[in-house]
């Protein structure tokens, strides 16, 4: 602590001390010389610190000693401008620390205003960054990744099933269709029996025309109906030639058609093969990603963690702030207390050690009374006395 | 259900420092800027235990500790008391006043969650 009271110059005080003592020693010596009286006399006022006893032993000597009359009297007058200099350099000194102590205890109660709000100010945001910190710390990334993973899955994953089953069903169709082309093979072979008995009905009737002509006259209508059925064995023969025809196109359509529905089901397989395969692909590499995703989370959560430690240790550090405010408090008190108690009014009230007892009253740390100690000169035993040990269990 | 530390210091970096180490420790934390207003905040809430300073305007730590323990839902609540404080004249005023124990400042963390998780109430 800076602050002292400026005292009177010690060899201001000093240079008194030897004036009055080398005039009392003046003034013994002279009575020494001419008697026992003026000796006591001059030696009883240089104690009394006035100048009573001087000028008994002056007026004496002026009747017998002159010269020595006017030695004693100068320096009984560089006594009196000694003590008259030393009240005046009292007074001043009393009159500058009146008027400091009030002054320097405001710049303490500044200094420590200014650093409290500057230590709340930054312990605030390092305390809300340390809390931001452990809530971020508290986020899981690489669960969020995993169910937006799982999410693609189930949304893709049904779409290779859809297309699946989308070929599924038209296989299913072409198979019905080539049931209907064997149908028509099986239609065409009915249509050739048809035609075979339409040409076997033919030879009959004209073997019935034959044998008409030859029964004569008697045959002769036999052989009109023979004719007929003639007639209509060729109609039958051409209707199963139609027949047969008409049954190779719609087969030949039919094979066209199952040809193609079987090329497409290919094209079909193939593109749910690959789209499947691009699927799989995406979320093999999304998977891929939330895992390096993952890593790197952790590792930004260890960094996190990290700096959210160095923060908090960060912080320990500024309890100065509370002691050292605790410090100055004290300081400002007893500034303010010094100024009052150096009052005039209450100057002569002041006992120095008793004031100086009740500043260490208040001291709560052991700093306080280690400064107090080493300064005052005394003590210096407590100092740190009971730090060692900062928890006590009761 | 997380633990309730009660925090009572005029400092607020005292304050959120304290708060930092026992937060992350899981305890959840209530703070009174002296006595006066921590008694106000001791409205039947639970608090599993309660830290407190020594020199604050308003009402000091020592009364404050005294009417904790008067209270009838918190007269079993351990108090630990933080301060620069090191005067035994001090300590034992705490101790006669039912403090479970006394910690000068500067705390370590380490130190004050050994001493909270010593006393917290169940």
């Amino acid at each position: 602590m800076a602050v002292s009271t400026p005292s009177p110059k010690p060899s201001l005080a000093a240079r008194l001390a030897v004036t009055i003592s080398g005039a009392s020693a003046t003034a013994a010596a002279a009575a020494a010389a001419w008697g026992t009286w003026p000796a006591l006399a001059a030696a009883a006022g240089a104690a009394a610190g006035c100048g009573a006893g001087v000028l008994l032993a002056v007026s004496w000597l002026e009747r017998t000693d002159p010269e020595e009359a006017q030695r004693l009297q100068a320096a009984q007058a560089a006594a009196d401008d000694a003590a008259s200099r030393q009240s005046d350099a009292q007074s001043r000194a009393l009159e500058v620390t009146r008027a400091a102590a009030p002054i320097l205890a405001r710049h303490v109660e500044t200094a420590r205003v200014q650093t409290r709000e500057a230590t709340e100010s930054l312990t605030g945001s390092l305390s809300a960054l340390v809390e931001r910190l452990d809530a971020r710390r508290g986020g899981n990334d690489e669960a969020e990744a995993t169910s937006a993973i799982n999410e693609s899955e189930q949304t893709l994953r049904p779409v290779v099933g859809t297309l699946q089953s989308f070929v599924g069903s038209r296989d299913a169709l072409v198979g019905e269709v080539a049931k209907l082309a064997a149908f028509s093979t099986e239609l065409k072979s009915l249509a050739a029996d048809v035609a075979d008995i339409a040409s076997q009905t033919n030879l009959l009737a004209l073997n019935a025309a034959i044998e008409a002509a030859r029964a004569g006259e008697h045959g002769r209508g036999f052989a009109v109906v023979a004719d007929q059925v003639r007639k209509l064995s060729n109609q039958s023969g051409e209707t199963g030639k139609r027949i047969t025809a008409k049954l190779d196109t719609v087969s030949g359509t039919m094979l066209a058609l199952l040809d193609s529905a079987q090329q497409n089901a290919d094209t079909d397989r193939q593109a749910v093969a690959e789209t499947r395969a691009t699927i799989e692909a995406a979320l093999a590499r999304l998977s891929q990603a939330v895992g390096s995703l993952t890593e790197s989370s952790a590792q930004l959560r260890a960094d996190r963690g990290e700096i959210g430690m160095r923060i908090s240790e960060l912080l320990v550090g500024f309890q100065f702030q509370d002691r050292t405010s605790q410090l100055l408090s004290k300081v400002t008190e007893d500034l303010n207390g010094l100024a009052g108690a150096i009052e005039p009014d209450a100057l002569h009230l002041i006992e120095p050690r008793r004031w100086i007892d009740s500043m260490r009253a208040g001291y709560a740390m052991n700093e306080q009374h280690a400064n107090h100690d080493a300064a005052s000169g005394g003590g210096g035993a407590r100092s740190n006395a009971g730090a060692a040990s900062s928890l006590t269990f009761f | 259900m997380s633990k309730t530390i009660m925090i009572v210091d005029d400092s607020s970096s005292m304050r959120q420092v304290v708060g930092i180490a026992l937060k992350s420790a899981g305890y959840d934390v209530l703070e009174g800027c002296d006595g006066r207003d921590a008694l106000a905040k001791l409205d039947g809430r639970k608090v599993h235990l309660i830290i407190s300073d020594v020199n604050m305007p308003n009402m000091d730590g020592i009364t404050f500790l005294k009417e904790v323990k008067k209270h009838a839902s918190y007269k079993f609540t351990p108090v630990i008391m933080l301060t620069t404080e090191s005067q035994e004249s001090k300590m034992n005023e705490g101790r006669a006043a039912g403090a479970k124990a006394w910690m000068v400042k500067p705390f370590k963390p380490a130190q004050i969650l050994d001493a909270v998780s010593k006393l917290v109430l169940p």
